[in-house]
């Protein structure tokens, strides 16, 4: 029993609450929006392409919600993390904060100067903000699984740009890399949601302690 | 520090070395609060048994448990007291010392 062994029950105990796989259906309709917007931004423009998505973004956080609510919390339980743990995920935020600001005006950026600028100078700065952005959560939340969701999603834009220009995807290959990206996401989620739901107390396999002492 | 002239029972903790018990500490001392449930499904008890021990180490001080609402449903957290912290930190120093290999000595 020496500190790595706390360390690993801490781990544990962390993943067993958060890593639930619902974070994952959520990050998958994001880049399912990545993959549709562009497709319809030829008839709704730009700007509504991507408005379009917030009701579907609001679906997808209230239903979260409730399944922690009616589904997890019950089965799993409620704790309160140590002050450690807590200073990885506000320092996680703000990370993920500078991430998304630095992403917001190398977009703006590109967007406005299309023109001018390659648009594989665009595509790979797009990749490395969604892998240090991705590498950062998988660090902080001790989370392998996000920092393969990274790579992929990083390699979407430069593949999308290379299929692109040889003529076999449409919109920069957006909807063919980030969709099938958001159905690995998808399906990763939905494993994860039916694993980390635990078995009735006492059922087949799962160990019960009888706790006799003295 | 354990005494060489000490027979084990004498320093060991009776109520954080039973081994029920021993998975509830560790398992708070990682942690701020938990409810029972949460225990539950970590330290794989049962009801019955979880409330013994938790009972047991509310006795001794180790552990303090929190009845609240939350909304309208009642909520009881388990926490881990001044006390039952520093009684299991010198738990684990005792037992490295007393289990560490003869050819550290």
């Amino acid at each position: 029993m020496n500190d790595t062994d706390l360390k690993r029950i801490e781990r544990a105990t962390f993943r067993s609450v958060v890593d639930s796989g619902l974070w994952d259906i959520f990050l998958a309709s994001i880049v399912a929006m990545l993959a549709i917007a562009p497709l319809l931004s030829v008839h709704l423009g730009d700007f509504w392409s991507s408005a379009v998505f917030l009701p579907v973004y609001a679906a997808v956080i209230l239903m979260i919600r409730v399944v922690q609510v009616r589904v997890i919390r019950p089965r799993i339980g409620v704790v309160e993390f140590a002050r450690p743990r807590r200073q990885r995920l506000v320092l996680l935020s703000v990370i993920m904060l500078v991430v998304n600001v630095v992403a917001l005006i190398a977009g703006f950026v590109a967007f406005t100067r299309v023109p001018t600028v390659d648009g594989r100078i665009v595509s790979l700065t797009l990749s490395l903000v969604i892998l240090v952005g991705f590498s950062a959560a998988a660090f902080f939340l001790e989370i392998p699984r996000v920092f393969f969701y990274g790579l992929l999603l990083a390699a979407a834009p430069p593949i999308g740009e290379a299929l692109f220009v040889r003529g076999y995807a449409s919109h920069h290959g957006f909807p063919v890399v980030f969709g099938v990206g958001a159905t690995v996401i998808l399906l990763c989620g939905i494993v994860r949601f039916i694993q980390f739901l635990p078995r009735p107390q006492g059922a087949d396999g799962l160990p019960v302690v009888e706790g006799t002492d003295e | 520090m354990s005494d060489p002239g000490q027979r084990p029972d004498q320093w060991i903790d009776a109520v954080i070395h039973a081994p029920a018990r021993l998975q509830i500490v560790m398992q708070l001392f990682v942690i701020d609060a938990a409810d029972a449930t949460f225990l539950l499904n970590r330290t794989g008890l049962t009801w019955g048994n979880l409330s013994t021990h938790i009972s047991k180490l509310e006795e001794a001080g180790y552990v303090s448990v929190e009845k609240a609402f939350q909304g309208k449903k009642p909520r009881t957290m388990i926490r881990l007291t001044n006390k039952g912290r520093s009684a299991f930190e010198t738990y684990r120093s005792k037992m490295q010392e007393a289990l560490s290999d003869p050819g550290d000595a």
